[in-house]
């Protein structure tokens, strides 16, 4: 029997300034499964994301994770809230605020280190990482002089070094060049193979298409506009092009000009 | 569609009558060296050096010592002993002379007008005149002040200043070779063995965040000439600097709610934890014994065989 591990019932999260987050979302996120959140900017992802992570509360409906109800009370101190933080793990999209240590060997011990680990295995997990993501030549710089996409790496480390049971990455293929996209999808297949569950959000129809086993799409009033396996949300344009995913694309076949909806990552069909 | 007047491009336009703006670029100017002098003493303090090689609790214990044995110190001869051999352990350590008075030199000028300088004259230090600087006469008041009947600067002055001004400036002398050869974060961790482990967390981040809060500044500046025309009023200028100051205060509140947030989902709860990697070897061992050597050499130096000289 396959457990969940997330379950959102008609939620709604509005930020403080009264733009909505998100508008009545309901999904399930299964264990071992890899579930990937499509959305244009503005579409909730992040709020989404949040919300799962028990770092938001909705203003309505429930968000439950591991069978208990997500509140703030809750996780304010108790095994559960121990246990809650040591089995989920997340990727910020702004990697800036999520590396707060002063140097990548003390980002990556932090995890590691509030699990109460002992010393020699938080140095093992460390020196592993290190290894594993290439980042041995500059564990001991502070994240400011890293270059983006070795921030994405240190911060990727910075979580794994923990062991969670659940990832939750918020873009995290945003501002990375083509070779550690690759190394990115490649990493998030390691993981899949190896059991942990993940919740991607991205509007990269690529990385949707490459890592996901399903898709939710949110559109522009943050409301679950689909959910359903990458090839057919991937496939249906007319959905795509109503949650602001691709784009009216004008141009010019044998002298005729036409319109069609455009994405990168399927065949489209020129009539 | 874009509008035509893009196409057109835009007129050259005579730059407006104003007073110079250069404070901005000066404010900047001393970020960036900030940033620079932070840089050149992770450099310093990477060096192979005799310090950079030794345990940070050891030096900075060691270091607190000597700073505590030369506040004991009532003569110079022994100062001057302390102030040597931290002078000699920095060159060991390949911090060249001057990158450690490039450092140090600022707080002689404070010192001496703030501390130094109101104690040679006779009315602080009453002593033996050297030098008459002003004759009140006998009587003499200001307000309720009863004056000297000269105002004078003491022998006794000259050497209580001088002892005042040459243990700060050895006090500095040692923290400044301290900080040159220890990695800040290391400094840190080390004090963190002895101070309160929250207040060390949030120095080690007020400083990882330093950073990253300059370089928001420079974003905002580079943007702003590349866009700048010609150069606008003293009043636009400061109207844009507040503005900026304002923006960057939002800015970086936003930024602690998303640390203190990255944090609660790592499993921080309330109590910092962290790596100790600190080890004593041979190196500490010697570094202490040497460290406890001089201190013994110049209190016993200052009690037994300066205290029965006059200086």
């Amino acid at each position: 029997m396959v457990s969940e591990v997330f379950r959102l019932h008609d939620v709604v999260y509005g930020y403080p300034d009264g733009r909505a987050g998100l508008s009545g979302v309901s999904l399930t996120v299964r264990q071992r499964e890899s579930l990937v959140v499509l959305g244009a900017n503005a579409s909730g992802k992040t709020t989404l994301l949040q919300l799962l992570a028990g770092l938001a509360f909705p203003a309505s409906g429930r968000v439950e994770a591991f069978g208990e109800p997500l509140t703030e009370a809750v996780l304010r101190e108790g095994p559960f809230a121990r246990s809650f933080r040591q089995r989920v793990g997340v990727l910020f999209q702004d990697t800036e605020a999520m590396l707060f240590n002063p140097t990548v060997y003390d980002e990556i011990a932090f995890g590691p280190l509030q699990l109460d680990l002992p010393e020699e295995e938080v140095r093992r997990r460390v020196d592993e990482m290190a290894a594993l993501f290439g980042l041995v030549p500059v564990m001991q710089q502070p994240p400011h002089q890293l270059s983006g996409g070795e921030r994405k790496k240190v911060a990727l480390a910075a979580i794994l070094a923990a062991s969670p049971e659940v990832l939750l990455l918020d873009e995290p293929t945003s501002g990375l060049d083509p070779r550690s996209q690759r190394w990115f999808v490649e990493l998030a297949g390691e993981l899949r193979a190896m059991g942990k569950t993940l919740v991607t959000t991205t509007h990269d129809l690529h990385v949707a298409d490459e890592i996901g086993d399903r898709v939710v799409v949110l559109d522009e009033q943050h409301r679950a506009a689909a959910d359903g396996r990458p090839r057919d949300i991937l496939t249906d344009l007319d959905l795509l092009l109503s949650v602001n995913l691709v784009h009216e694309h004008a141009h010019v076949h044998d002298g005729i000009i036409h319109v069609h909806p455009h994405s990168h990552v399927h065949e489209h069909p020129h009539e | 569609m874009l509008p035509s007047w893009v196409a057109e491009g835009a007129l050259p336009k005579q730059p407006p009558r104003g007073r110079s703006t250069g404070f901005v670029e000066r404010m900047l100017a001393h970020s960036a060296r900030f940033v620079e002098q932070a840089v050149f003493a992770e450099q310093v303090a990477r060096r192979p050096g005799f310090l950079q090689q030794t345990d940070a609790r050891t030096k900075l214990i060691s270091v607190v010592g000597l700073t505590v044995a030369a506040a004991f110190l009532h003569h110079l001869p022994p100062l001057w002993l302390v102030g040597a051999f931290a002078l000699a352990a920095a060159t060991l350590s390949r911090v060249r002379v001057g990158e450690l008075f490039n450092r140090a030199w600022w707080v002689l000028p404070g010192t001496f007008v703030l501390v130094a300088a109101p104690a040679i004259f006779n009315v602080i230090t009453p002593g033996a005149p050297v030098l008459t600087l002003l004759h009140f006469g006998e009587g003499a008041r200001l307000g309720p002040v009863r004056l000297p009947a000269d105002l004078t600067v003491t022998r006794q002055g000259v050497a209580s200043a001088g002892l005042v001004v040459t243990r700060i400036w050895v006090g500095v002398l040692l923290a400044v070779t301290l900080t040159l050869t220890t990695r800040w974060q290391d400094l840190l961790k080390a004090a963190g063995t002895s101070v309160a482990a929250p207040f060390v967390l949030i120095l080690a981040m007020m400083y990882r965040y330093v950073f990253v809060l300059l370089r928001v500044v420079d974003e905002m500046h580079l943007a702003k000439r590349a866009r700048t025309i010609s150069p606008g009023s003293l009043a636009v200028e400061r109207r844009w600097v507040g503005s900026r100051v304002g923006a960057l205060f939002v800015r970086s509140r936003r930024l602690t709610e998303q640390v203190y947030a990255a944090m609660l989902a790592r499993g921080y709860s309330g109590e910092p934890k962290a790596l100790a990697r600190f080890h004593f070897g041979w190196r500490e061992a010697a570094w202490a014994l040497l460290c406890v050597g001089i201190m013994a050499v110049a209190l016993l130096g200052d009690r037994v065989v300066l205290a029965g000289l006059r200086w």
